[in-house]
């Protein structure tokens, strides 16, 4: 019986064998992987927030400051998060906007609308009716969480984080699982 | 040679065919049948545990949804969504717990959900903030309800969905078993929370066969 001369790594047979079960492999652990909500702004070290006259009218501006840049400084992979503002609503990332206070829209503080995808632009809307029942250090810890959805970080409940879902991390910025979430979806 | 084009023919379509399907699997804005879900996150208000929840609640209620009155959706001038709502008639089954007493078996009350659907010219986009879907018409529902903070006459679901437990089967019957694969049955688009299957299950056992 005459064996085969080529050596084991030159089998175009192997090879096109696993190829599709190394790039099926890679897939899976994208797609199953930490806790995001799928999407990510552009350009994470350029960040443009933009204000409606809602949030200086109400009072909020400071609060949503506060949000808009608790993540400045978290790394990413060959980059860090900076955002800073815009008076441009069409070239802005992230849109602010606060509800009136005699306009009630649940039983939640603040939400985050986002386009999905790769350059993701997103709208926090401030629930005034119940923001105002909240004292500061709360209202701070809500916008910077709303900035964290606004990055592409979903709900965290089981370690501590600012983006648990309910109930409050009493930390204005980003805790080290927040910080590690932005490390995996910044890959630069 | 002619196999080993073959085979690496069938590699590369593999390939693209598995990229493919990973890039539409995206879990927060899907598109089947002209259909697209959009939620929102939300900082929600939250409650311990089902005592705290039941405890607080100004209205419980059985109700079916009768009719939609109003869809509200408040856009900016570049066409985003700011905020959205659906304001539901809900005829009242029986009455479990109310500070209003106009409230009664037979009665109507109005509660804005947390959800809106809008046709585009895609064909149906639906709106959900947190996962919230909005109630099926006809179909009863177990509702812990309190009031607006600034109109009286609407109610909110607490803790934006978890104020609304099914009733109609299969989905009483799922709620004992209640996992992230049947949470989309259950008028709930999202993983459910060990707080939202335990408020769910001690919601029905209180006041399920009532």
């Amino acid at each position: 019986m005459q064996l085969s001369k080529k050596p084991f790594y030159k089998s175009w047979k192997l090879l096109s064998l696993l190829l599709p079960l190394l790039s099926t492999t890679l897939l899976i652990s994208q797609v199953d992987a930490y806790h995001l909500n799928g999407s990510r702004v552009d350009r994470p070290n350029q960040i443009k927030y933009w204000f409606d006259s809602s949030i200086s009218q109400i009072g909020y501006t400071s609060a949503a400051t506060h949000g808009s840049t608790a993540w400045n400084g978290v790394p990413g992979v060959n980059l860090k998060i900076n955002a800073t503002a815009t008076t441009s609503a069409s070239s802005a990332d992230v849109k602010w906007y606060a509800a009136s206070a005699n306009n009630d829209l649940g039983q939640f503080y603040a939400h985050c609308e986002w386009s999905g995808g790769l350059a993701s632009r997103s709208v926090i809307s401030i629930n005034t009716a119940r923001f105002k029942n909240i004292d500061t250090d709360q209202q701070k810890e809500t916008t910077a969480h709303e900035m964290g959805h606004a990055l592409g970080l979903d709900h965290e409940d089981d370690v501590p984080a600012i983006m648990v879902s309910s109930g409050w991390e009493n930390s204005v910025y980003p805790v080290q699982d927040d910080k590690d979430g932005i490390y995996h979806i910044y890959i630069d | 040679m002619k196999r080993r084009n073959i085979f690496l023919a069938i590699s590369l379509i593999t390939i693209i065919a598995i990229s493919s399907i990973g890039l539409l699997n995206n879990k927060d804005e899907k598109a089947h049948d002209r259909v697209k879900y959009i939620n929102s996150s939300a900082k929600i208000i939250s409650y311990s545990d089902f005592n705290n929840f039941d405890t607080t609640a100004e209205l419980i209620i059985k109700g079916a949804k009768d009719r939609v009155i109003e869809t509200i959706l408040d856009k900016d001038s570049m066409g985003d969504v700011i905020s959205y709502g659906t304001k539901s008639a809900i005829k009242v089954n029986k009455v479990f717990k109310t500070n209003n007493e106009n409230i009664t078996e037979g009665s109507e009350v109005v509660i804005q959900e947390n959800g809106a659907t809008e046709k585009t010219e895609d064909g149906i986009a639906i709106y959900g903030v947190e996962g919230y879907q909005m109630m099926n018409e006809n179909e009863e529902y177990l509702l812990f309800l309190d009031k607006s903070l600034t109109d009286p006459n609407i109610y909110f679901v607490k803790g934006v969905y978890y104020g609304k437990v099914p009733l109609e089967e299969p989905n009483k019957s799922k709620i004992q078993n209640i996992n992230e694969a049947n949470s989309f049955d259950l008028q709930y688009k999202g993983e459910p929370t060990d707080k939202l299957k335990q408020i769910f299950k001690d919601a029905l056992n209180k006041y399920g066969d009532k």
